[in-house]
């Protein structure tokens, strides 16, 4: 289980980027992350990470504080962040480095085509589709199989279609083994369609606003009544964090 | 482009003086535009010019031997075997202090690129050092190591230190701290870091940076070779002074020349496949 407790982050010392968070998400459940733009969405997904070390309070990953990355703790950028010297293959073996080569080889090529991209194995990052490079950087983060996947707006930068193909991978991906993962996006739509519960976020200082339980079934289609009316509320919910905010400023 | 300019350019001035006949007119515009042969026409008229007065005695062949004697220079040489000794004395003295050169230069510019720390305690004084004139440092350098080899490594590692440290270092700077990110979340070690990231992220800084420290690597062998060697291009070069033999002054100077663009040509060729990648991305 992944908690946080009273979790906060200032980087300047004055002001909090994140102030009282606290959240727990139990093992292979899909939590989303839903705000607007600078309401500390990445921060809170690279204290989960490891990557920054919290101001206050703890992030625990079953019971065992999180203080530096761990095996157990993947991430997936905003951006692809491929090694532009690297293959794609070599891209995703990036974190295999301690396996012995004919493991590493068959983990990648795996790893590839569960992501729908081993034809391109071969190519450079610099030859690949927005789309493509997006997946390599799921592949490069599922092959070390990490209990927790955390998602940082992973589609953000793609064309409509790409990201509904994207998102029904993703859903696959955590279909096949149930990991726990953790998506954060400032997409309503896309929030209903991977979360088992979502959490809305209110900015300056970045808090939990609420948190919403998605009880439809999966596949989740847009044009379901149900899907119509939870997406009216989640707007609701979104509009009222952000009034939230202009109140208390 | 080029080339249609120098073709226009050309049969308009044939259009107005009517003296030269049409497609003769395109075939010199089409000679102008090929860029081999307008790089090659300064040097080869220049030669010609200097072997047809040299022939017509209207310059010293003392002061100025005309090409045709330096090749005969070198022909003799090669002819009686001293050449081979002195292309490969000059040559190992190169490699030897590139290799150190570079290494120190490697191993300090990774250092101070990947720790802050580092920098800030050993970049001012680098670059304090490097203010010195390379070339100072000789009579220091014989004082200390004697007149043999060690000396003459040793400014030629010091010539080829600075900029490889300085290029690695700056390279190592300019890597993108989002990729870094990366090797932090999967846990690399600092040394698996500059291994697999910053090295690599900065390879074509690096590489511009080793055949710059290559070029004054052979600057500096012709100083290093001034101070006292009896062997080597440098050493030909003394030599034909004293003797008061421009031809072979000359000669020297040609195959500095050939070597210096022979070694950074293998340079190049070996380290291109290591920037296939970024290739690919300028063919993108
Ligand atoms: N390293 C840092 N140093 C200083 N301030 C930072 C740093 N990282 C983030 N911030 C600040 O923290 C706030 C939240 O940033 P964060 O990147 O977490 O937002 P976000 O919700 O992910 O936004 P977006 O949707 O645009 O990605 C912003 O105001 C940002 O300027
Ligand atoms: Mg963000």
């Amino acid at each position: 289980m992944l908690t946080t407790s009273h979790l906060g982050k200032s980087f300047d010392g004055t002001s909090m980027v994140l102030q009282d968070v606290s959240l727990s998400v139990a093992r292979g459940e899909i939590l989303v992350v839903l705000g607007g733009s600078g309401c500390g969405k990445s921060t809170l997904l690279r204290l989960l990470a490891g990557l920054e070390r919290p101001t206050s309070g703890t992030a625990a990953l079953d019971g065992e504080p999180i203080l530096a990355p761990s095996p157990k703790v993947g991430l997936v950028f905003q951006e692809p962040r491929l090694m532009p010297w690297l293959t794609v293959s070599d891209n995703v073996a990036f974190g295999l480095r301690d396996l012995p080569a004919a493991e590493r080889r068959d983990r990648v090529a795996a790893a590839l085509k569960r992501v729908g991209i081993a034809h391109r194995a071969n190519a450079w990052p610099s030859e690949l589709s927005g789309g493509q490079a997006q997946r390599a950087a799921i592949a490069r983060a599922l092959v070390t199989e990490p209990a927790v996947l955390l998602f940082d707006e992973p589609f953000s930068a793609v064309d409509a279609l790409t990201r509904a193909q994207l998102q029904e991978h993703v859903l696959a991906l955590w279909e096949a083994d149930r990991r726990t993962f953790v998506v954060v996006t400032h997409d309503i739509e896309e929030a209903l369609i991977m979360g088992d519960r979502i959490l809305v976020m209110r900015s300056h200082p970045g808090q939990i606003h609420c948190e919403l339980t998605v009880d439809l079934p999966r596949p989740r289609h847009v044009d379901d009544p149900d899907f119509v009316g939870l997406r009216r509320r989640t707007l609701e919910l979104l509009r009222a964090a952000s009034g939230a905010h202009r109140d208390a400023a | 482009m080029v080339t249609s300019d120098a073709t226009d350019r050309t049969t308009t001035r044939a259009d107005e003086g009517g003296w030269a006949a049409g497609p003769a007119a395109i075939s010199l515009g089409a000679l102008l535009g090929n860029r081999l042969v307008l790089g090659l026409l300064v040097p080869v008229v220049a030669l010609g010019g200097w072997e047809l007065l040299a022939a017509a005695e209207m310059i010293s062949t003392k002061v100025l031997p005309p090409p045709s004697e330096v090749l005969g220079t070198i022909g003799s040489l090669v002819a009686d075997g001293t050449l081979w000794g002195h292309v490969w004395i000059t040559l190992w003295r190169v490699v030897l202090g590139f290799a150190l050169g570079t290494a120190a230069g490697t191993v300090l510019g990774a250092a101070t690129g990947y720790s802050g720390t580092l920098f800030r305690l050993l970049d001012p004084t680098i670059q304090g050092l490097r203010s010195i004139p390379s070339i100072a440092w000789v009579p220091l350098f014989i004082l200390w190591f004697g007149i043999f080899e060690t000396p003459k490594v040793t400014l030629i590692a010091v010539g080829v230190f600075f900029p490889v440290y300085l290029g690695l270092a700056t390279g190592v700077h300019g890597v993108d701290r989002k990729l870094v990110e990366v090797a932090r979340i999967y846990r690399y070690t600092p040394l698996q870091l500059i291994g697999r990231v910053l090295l690599p992220a900065s390879l074509p800084a690096y590489i511009t940076a080793l055949r710059n420290g290559l070029g004054l690597g052979w600057m500096f062998v012709v100083a290093a070779e001034f101070m006292g060697a009896s062997q080597g291009l440098g050493y030909l070069l003394i030599d034909g002074q004293m003797t008061g033999r421009a031809d072979r002054i000359i000669a020297a100077i040609l195959l500095f020349a050939l070597m210096g663009k022979l070694t950074d040509a293998l340079l190049h060729g070996l380290t291109r496949p290591l920037l296939r990648w970024q290739d690919s991305f300028k063919k993108a």
